[in-house]
């Protein structure tokens, strides 16, 4: 029998390989490619698509609100990603521990927020803020405090919301992370006599780096996106204050159908995005192979 | 290995940052739009048979979709509408309520997208010209030709600015709205005041509640500051003052005296005279102090504190309220008119549903039974309703006096622009005159292209 009537198993593997491959490229890379192309070209509702050039990313280097939406969007990621990261270790690190029953209580309560929808997030926070009539003022006894009428404090209060909200996501990773390192290495530390600040700066935080890696990237690209909040409690102002990048990008394309315009935006922030993951990795990598 | 999976995440970073982009209408389509069942509303038999006759039309087996405002008043009669509509002709209707910013976002998305998603959809006058130039609603000369839908009862004012483009009907007026200043009349005249007639005088009322000790915790008023509501605010102010946002020629006419004025008058009244939270309060926040009895005036939408301050589950100041057109009476119109979408497969159906609602009989019925705001002028010479609502007849008044945003088809991104620049002016980032000066070249930017 001839052997070439018969394909072989690597050649197999790729055969099959080649549907998933071209759904992938169909849905991945023609949307990429596809609005680099809308990015340079001019396509407004009811008329053709028109090359421009860089017209669109000229316009976008003398737009000051573009500007101020990319400072607002990196203040609000660092701060909420870094409060989210900081409160959702020690939360999981105090529900790791053997408390009882209460213990999935707790863990039930803590995830809540994070099922909510975004919208009636904003909308509730928006009732919570209110300076008047707001619980948070209420309890603090500082009535007429303005949370998000206030230009300066506005972008404090979308991230105080996004960190109630996103904090149980980070506290879930950081707790699968822990409940993943072995017992043996705390009591063979204990037995060494190695103090709680020891055992989670020798065990605990190098065991869960590569998990506090994955939930930091995860989490912050998606606090790059944030859209919601902003359109229930402030609508980006007072002012430009909490102007943030996928608001001003959804504006642009959707109300003002400048599709060119917001794609071209999208490009710098991806850009953007790029260079800085890569960086965060670059040294986040140089920090493990030290630990 | 370490470079590959390097580039791996920055590879899937980068396309999930577009497909935020992609898909960020998507997700704002999805969050505030809800899909309503109407529950058909009962209906008496002999009703039924006098309508039926009025519709006289079968559209048994035809289905449309109807993008409405979610504006209480005006969206509860939409559902009862169509559930009577439904059941006199056998169509089957949905409706898909959205906001006021979703629904154009929602529109043009399905006009662009040539979806055909909505057959009926009520569009702000403001948006008029945006929906009609590239053809995306249809003109209705035809259909009221071929069969009258008493257009000459509509309000005359409505035709012109909710109905028509370059000459043609294209939407039949549906909700007629234009700003009303709502003041305490107990407050006022225990004060010595009459209502204010010129901005001088509201800022003179303003000023006597001021940290007045004899009514503590009373504001002279509440605006509206949040960025969606800026370009309402000052225009009530600008044209009660004299200015035009476009001169006669076409070009913009905001770099002027008046517009500074306007502007500072604007950031007054929010910042010395209203509540605490006045750069970020809303329609719900505004009106929710109004009628807790804490603001002796406020500029508003009329249905909105109108009917409810009648209301004591709603309202603390019941038979305390009265309307007057705002100071310069030059207010700023609202209302909005349901057209026809171009790609509508059944375009007589759409048009006997979008006249069936608003007609001259239930004009009148959704008036008195949700308070949607009347569009014919049988229903505002009714001498019942006159007596019953306090702000009826100033409502009609209003109406009149009142002046348009924007109709250009580039209304959005004005609009839009000028929002985003009076409240840039109002957290202090921008002077009056730059506010001015900058709105002005913004708009003439917009106007050229």
């Amino acid at each position: 029998m001839n052997n070439r009537f018969f394909i072989t198993d690597s050649k197999i593997k790729w055969i099959l390989l080649i549907p998933s491959v071209l759904l992938l490229l169909f849905i991945l890379i023609y949307p990429l490619i596809f609005s680099l192309r809308l990015s340079f070209s001019e396509w407004k509702a009811g008329s053709d698509m028109v090359f421009v050039g860089f017209e669109n990313y000229k316009d976008l280097f003398t737009d000051k609100l573009f500007y101020t939406a990319l400072k607002n969007t990196f203040i609000f990621v660092i701060l909420a990603t870094l409060f989210e990261l900081i409160f959702g270790f020690i939360l999981a690190l105090i529900l790791n521990r053997e408390i009882g029953k209460i213990r999935n209580i707790f863990r039930t309560c803590l995830i809540l927020p994070m099922m909510l929808t975004p919208v009636v997030v904003g909308v509730t926070w928006r009732m919570l803020f209110n300076p008047q009539y707001g619980l948070i003022n209420f309890f603090l006894n500082i009535t007429g405090f303005q949370w998000i009428s206030n230009p300066k404090i506005a972008i404090f209060s979308l991230i105080i919301t996004d960190i109630w909200e996103w904090t149980p996501f980070m506290f879930i990773i950081i707790l699968a992370g822990l409940q993943s390192i072995p017992d043996y290495l705390y009591e063979s530390a204990s037995i060494d006599g190695a103090g709680t600040i020891h055992v989670h700066k020798y065990i605990t935080l190098p065991l869960i780096m590569p998990t506090i890696l994955l939930a930091v990237i995860i989490r912050s690209m998606d606090a790059i996106k944030v859209y919601d909040i902003v359109y229930t409690l402030t609508y980006g102002g007072p002012g430009s204050s909490t102007e943030v990048i996928s608001w001003y990008i959804y504006r642009q394309g959707f109300t003002y159908w400048k599709m060119g315009y917001a794609a071209a935006a999208s490009y710098i922030m991806l850009i953007l995005i790029a260079v800085l993951v890569m960086l965060f990795l670059k040294y986040t990598n140089k920090f493990l192979k030290i630990s | 290995m370490k470079k590959t999976l390097l580039w791996v995440i920055v590879l899937v970073l980068s396309i999930s940052m577009v497909g935020a982009f992609s898909f960020v209408g998507c997700k704002e389509e999805a969050a505030p739009a809800e899909e309503v069942t109407e529950e058909a509303a009962p209906i008496e038999e002999e009703a039924v048979e006098e309508v039926t006759e009025e519709v006289g039309l079968n559209f048994e087996g035809v289905k449309l979709n109807v993008l409405m405002m979610s504006h209480p008043p005006a969206l509860e009669a939409a559902k009862i509408g169509c559930a009577d509509f439904e059941e006199l002709t056998g169509a089957e209707i949905d409706i898909v309520e959205a906001s006021y910013s979703t629904l154009h976002d929602l529109a043009m998305s399905a006009f662009v997208g040539g979806t055909g998603a909505y057959d009926v959809i009520s569009v702000p006058y403001q948006w008029t010209g945006e929906f009609t130039e590239p053809g995306y609603i249809i003109s209705l000369d035809d259909f009221i030709a071929k069969d009258d839908p008493d257009i000459d009862d509509y309000i005359p004012k409505a035709v012109a600015l909710y109905g028509s483009w370059d000459g043609h009907v294209v939407e039949l007026p549906w909700n007629g709205e234009a700003m009303l200043l709502f003041y305490r009349t107990d407050l006022l005249e225990e004060a010595g005041f009459g209502p204010p007639v010129t901005w001088d005088d509201f800022d003179e009322i303003c000023e006597f509640f001021k940290d007045n000790p004899d009514y503590p915790g009373i504001y002279g008023t509440s605006i509206m500051g949040l960025r969606e509501q800026c370009m309402t605010m000052v225009t009530n102010r600008y044209w009660g003052l004299g200015g035009e946002l476009i001169d006669e020629s076409g070009n913009a006419s905001m770099d002027n005296e008046t517009m500074v004025k306007a502007l500072n008058l604007l950031a007054k009244h929010a910042n010395d005279y209203s509540p605490p939270g006045a750069l970020a309060a809303g329609l719900p926040e505004t009106t929710a102090a109004f009628l807790d009895g804490t603001v002796v005036m406020e500029e508003q939408w009329p249905l909105v504190i109108g009917i409810a301050s009648e209301d004591p589950d709603q309202s603390k100041v019941v038979g305390k309220v009265g309307a007057i057109v705002p100071p310069g009476q030059s207010p700023h119109s609202g209302g909005w008119g349901l057209a026809i979408a171009n790609d509508c497969k059944d375009k007589e159906a759409a048009y006997q549903l979008a006249k069936y609602l608003t007609n001259v009989e239930n004009d009148k019925y959704f008036f008195t039974e949700f308070g949607k705001a009347p569009t014919r002028v049988s229903t505002y010479a009714d001498e019942g309703l006159q007596e019953k609502y306090y702000f009826f007849e100033e409502l009609m008044k209003s109406i009149d006096a009142a002046r348009p945003r924007f109709r250009e088809p580039e209304s959005a991104e004005l609009c839009g622009m000028m929002d985003q620049r009076v409240s840039e002016f109002l957290a202090g980032e921008l002077t009056a005159e730059e506010c001015a000066k900058i709105m002005n070249d913004d708009a003439m930017e917009i106007l050229s292209k």
